[in-house]
């Protein structure tokens, strides 16, 4: 008979798992055995004597630990760079050649971060029936690349260029420091078909 | 020995040493530690990086966003970095990957720099991490003839999926170590393919468990234990995209 696991850790799961959040008297029991275990968290303790030590009514899912531990893993590049192309594709973000954009960001990682934020404000501001569409440059100067977010209508009015610089000049301040570029224009093309 | 490919998929692989808070650190550490890495990794730049803290409170979980400067020491091609933070010390090898035979004496080597340079008795974490990107030239596949860790979907339920996560953290050692193991799709090179990306993090779960002398045989250990993991995750089909070499 296989075992089953349920999809929602158990509370036994939490408590063996992750011993310094379950109750004091687990915890001094792992002490006993000789376990070396984390003390027990100050937020932790605070939220167990909130609740009256009633710890059976914490909401579980607020510790599952496998969202705990999204802010703890290994640091890397790459994870980052795929979170980050992922919240430009939920933002409707367009991007043609996904592999230049992940090479661009590999050597200028601190844009990493900076990508769903400026890509947001533009999104916000320009509204729902512009396209944006983000490309890397590699000119041919040594360390001549940026990354473009191209700004494209179906139809252009005059306002645009103003839009697009008022977008630009609210991202400058986070853009100063890093060691890489996003410029934020138009090629007054028309919005690509496929997103 | 595990498996050897021609085509592997990993596109980076971490080891992360921590050490405790408490632990001595200033801000010279990282130059010290230059000075005896900088043969193998000669450019030094300096990053601004993003912090997510979550933290427990009585009013729920909190996350706590704060940014810090990390040094990076770069090799030649740029493909395997140091990152070194506050406490931290991580070796970052991208794509091509080595084989574990190249990216091993890059984690030695970083590591006897650190224990050179810094005295401490224990590690709060040690990491080891692959992220393998894998890209499927097809629009529409069945996950089961590529994934033996995949999302399930019950008979009862609409069988198209747009886009998935599905994880498990998995313990060892009589759970003081524990790997998380994800796969999500994620956006592919090529239009018109399917990609993945395979996140294997093993990690230390009880902080001080493994004395400084003892880092090194950890990370052996927990390099099998994520090419067994990697092995039970992907198929046959898999295992012949990425070209076994025998």
């Amino acid at each position: 008979m296989p075992s089953v696991v349920a999809a929602t850790p158990t509370l036994e799961v939490v408590r063996q798992l992750w011993p310094w959040i379950s109750c004091p008297e687990t915890y001094l029991e792992s002490e006993q055995k000789g376990a070396r275990v984390l003390p027990p968290q100050p937020s932790m303790m605070a939220h167990e004597q909130a609740l009256g030590n009633a710890w059976l009514k914490v909401d579980l899912a607020t510790l599952i630990p496998y969202q705990r531990s999204s802010g703890e893993a290994s640091a890397s590049v790459t994870a980052e760079i795929e979170s980050a192309i992922n919240v430009l594709i939920l933002k409707r973000i367009s991007i043609p050649r996904p592999a230049e954009v992940r090479d661009y960001l590999l050597r200028y990682p601190d844009m990493i971060d900076l990508l769903p934020y400026v890509c947001g404000i533009a999104s916000e501001r320009l509204g729902p029936d512009t396209q944006l569409s983000l490309e890397a440059y590699r000119g041919p100067e040594i360390r001549d690349e940026y990354l473009t977010l191209y700004v494209r209508q179906r139809d252009y009015d005059q306002s645009i260029l103003d839009s697009i610089e008022e977008v630009s000049a609210e991202c400058e301040g986070e853009l100063a420091g890093r060691s890489g570029w996003i410029l934020i224009t138009t090629d007054f093309r028309a919005p690509s078909k496929k997103q | 020995m595990g498996k050897k490919y021609a085509e592997p998929p990993v596109i980076e692989a971490v080891c992360e040493f921590k050490l405790p808070a408490d632990s001595e650190w200033d801000l010279t550490i990282p130059g010290l530690i230059y000075e005896r890495v900088s043969a193998e990794f000669p450019h030094k730049e300096q990053h601004l990086v993003q912090e997510v803290n979550m933290k427990q409170s009585s009013e729920g979980t909190q996350h706590q966003i704060h940014t810090s400067e990390r040094a990076v020491f770069l090799s030649d091609d740029r493909k395997a970095f140091l990152q070194m933070g506050p406490h931290l010390l991580a070796v970052n090898c991208l794509k091509p990957y080595p084989s574990w035979v190249g990216f091993k004496p890059r984690i030695e080597n970083a590591f006897r720099a650190l224990t050179n340079t810094v005295r401490f008795e224990t590690l709060q974490r040690i990491g080891l991490r692959y992220i393998n990107r894998i890209e499927i030239p097809s629009q529409s596949l069945d996950l089961d003839e590529y994934f033996e860790f995949r999302p399930f979907l019950g008979e009862n339920l609409p069988q198209d999926m747009a886009n998935f996560i599905v994880g498990c953290m998995l313990p060892f050692n009589e759970r003081r170590d524990c790997c998380k193991v994800q796969l999500t799709n994620v956006v592919p090179e090529e239009p018109g393919d399917t990609a993945f990306l395979l996140d294997l993090d093993y990690f230390l779960v009880r902080p001080q468990a493994i004395p400084v002398n003892g880092a090194l045989e950890w990370v052996e250990q927990a390099h099998e234990q994520v090419e067994t993991l990697f092995e039970g995750c992907i198929s046959a089909r898999l295992r012949e995209r990425f070209e076994e070499v025998k």
